[in-house]
C-alpha cells in the first residue's frame, strides 16, 4: 500500500480541475431552492471531488485497495467528527490539508476542499487571524461560492475564528498503531476499479 | 462517474483561478437596500449613514460571503441580522463617544 503523500493527492486533484472534471450531482441538478434543501446533510460534490482524488490517488492496484484513511460516505460535518476523533484537527492550514468551511447559521461544516497553498497569513483583529489559501475544491463557481457545481482552483480566505479547520489526514498514518482501539474500525472501504 | 473527452492542446475550459473576495459585489448587492433603509432610519445624517454603511460593508467582508447560501433565504435573514447588529453596536458606540446631544467637537460635513 502506498504510503500518505500529499503530492499524490494535489497532482491528482490539480489533474481533474485542469480537465474540468464533472462532479455535478444529479441529486441538486435541478437547482431548486427545494430540491437543495431536501440534499442537506447529504454527501455534497465538493466531499465526492475529495473522497475522488484522495481514494483514487492512493489506490495500489496490486492490493486493490486504497490507503486513503477518510471513508467513504462521510458528510462535510462528519469529516470534522473523524477529524477530532482522530487528533486530526488543526487551525494551521498546510499544503495538502482538506480545509472544513464553517457556516455560523447552520452550525456545521458546508464545504471542503484541498488546500493547495498558504499565500498569506494576517488579522482582522488580535483575536480575529486568517490565512489566504489557494485551494481545489469541487461543486463551487468563479466565485467561490457553494453549490457552484464546478471543480476549480479557487483564492479564498479562511479562519479558525470563523469556525474553520483543517483535517491533517496525514497525521492518521500509522493510527492503528497509535489508537489501537480505533483498530477494528472499518476505515478503509474496498470499491471495485 | 462520467468518462471526460480531454484534448491536451486545447485551452482549459475552466478559470484558472477562482476568486472568493469577488463574493463580496455579489453579496453586497443582495443586502444594500436594506442596510441602507436601516442607516436611514437611525440617523439623518449623510454622514452617519456612510459610516454604518461602512460597518456594514466590513461586516460582510470579515464575515466571507461564500460561507452563505445566498440562494437561502434563511442565510440571506441570517447575514442580514448579523450585518444589522454590526451596524447598531457601531452606532452604539459611536453615540457614546459623541454623547448625549450628539456632539463630538467635529466637523459634520454631512449635515
Amino acid at each position: 500500500m502506498y504510503r500518505f503523500s500529499t503530492q499524490l493527492l494535489l497532482s491528482t486533484a490539480g489533474a481533474l480541475v485542469a480537465m474540468g472534471a464533472p462532479f455535478e450531482d444529479p441529486r441538486i441538478a435541478g437547482d431548486s431552492e427545494g430540491t437543495r434543501a431536501a440534499t442537506d446533510g447529504a454527501m455534497s460534490t465538493d466531499v465526492t471531488f475529495v473522497q475522488h482524488c484522495g481514494y483514487w490517488s492512493h489506490y495500489d492496484p496490486k492490493a486493490r485497495t486504497s490507503a486513503w484513511p477518510l471513508p467513504h460516505g462521510l458528510t462535510a460535518g462528519e469529516m470534522a467528527t473523524y477529524g477530532t476523533l482522530y487528533g486530526a484537527l488543526r487551525d494551521e492550514p498546510r499544503a495538502g490539508d482538506i480545509f472544513l468551511q464553517w457556516a455560523p447559521r447552520v452550525k456545521s461544516v458546508v464545504h471542503v476542499g484541498i488546500v493547495v497553498e498558504v499565500l498569506a497569513s494576517g488579522r482582522f483583529s488580535p483575536t480575529h487571524p486568517y490565512h489566504d489559501v489557494y485551494t481545489l475544491e469541487g461543486d463551487t463557481d468563479a466565485l467561490g461560492r457553494r453549490r457552484g457545481g464546478r471543480s476549480m482552483r479557487v483564492r479564498r480566505r479562511l479562519s479558525a475564528a470563523q469556525g474553520d479547520r483543517y483535517l491533517r489526514w496525514t497525521a492518521m498514518e500509522f493510527r492503528d498503531v497509535l489508537l489501537p482501539q480505533l483498530a477494528q474500525a472499518p476505515l478503509i472501504v474496498r470499491r471495485t476499479a | 462517474m462520467t468518462a471526460v473527452r480531454v484534448d491536451p492542446l486545447a485551452p482549459p475550459t475552466v478559470p484558472v483561478t477562482a476568486e472568493s473576495v469577488q463574493a463580496f459585489a455579489s453579496a453586497w448587492r443582495i443586502v444594500e437596500k436594506s442596510m441602507t433603509a436601516f442607516a436611514s432610519r437611525v440617523s439623518d445624517s449623510r454622514a452617519d449613514q456612510e459610516d454604518l454603511l461602512q460597518e456594514a460593508r466590513m461586516g460582510l467582508w470579515m464575515a466571507d460571503p461564500t460561507r452563505y447560501d445566498l440562494r437561502s433565504k434563511e442565510d440571506v435573514a441570517y447575514l442580514h441580522r448579523v450585518l444589522i447588529c454590526r451596524m447598531w453596536d457601531a452606532w452604539g458606540e459611536e453615540r457614546g463617544r459623541k454623547g448625549p446631544s450628539g456632539e463630538d467637537g467635529g466637523g459634520d460635513a454631512g449635515r
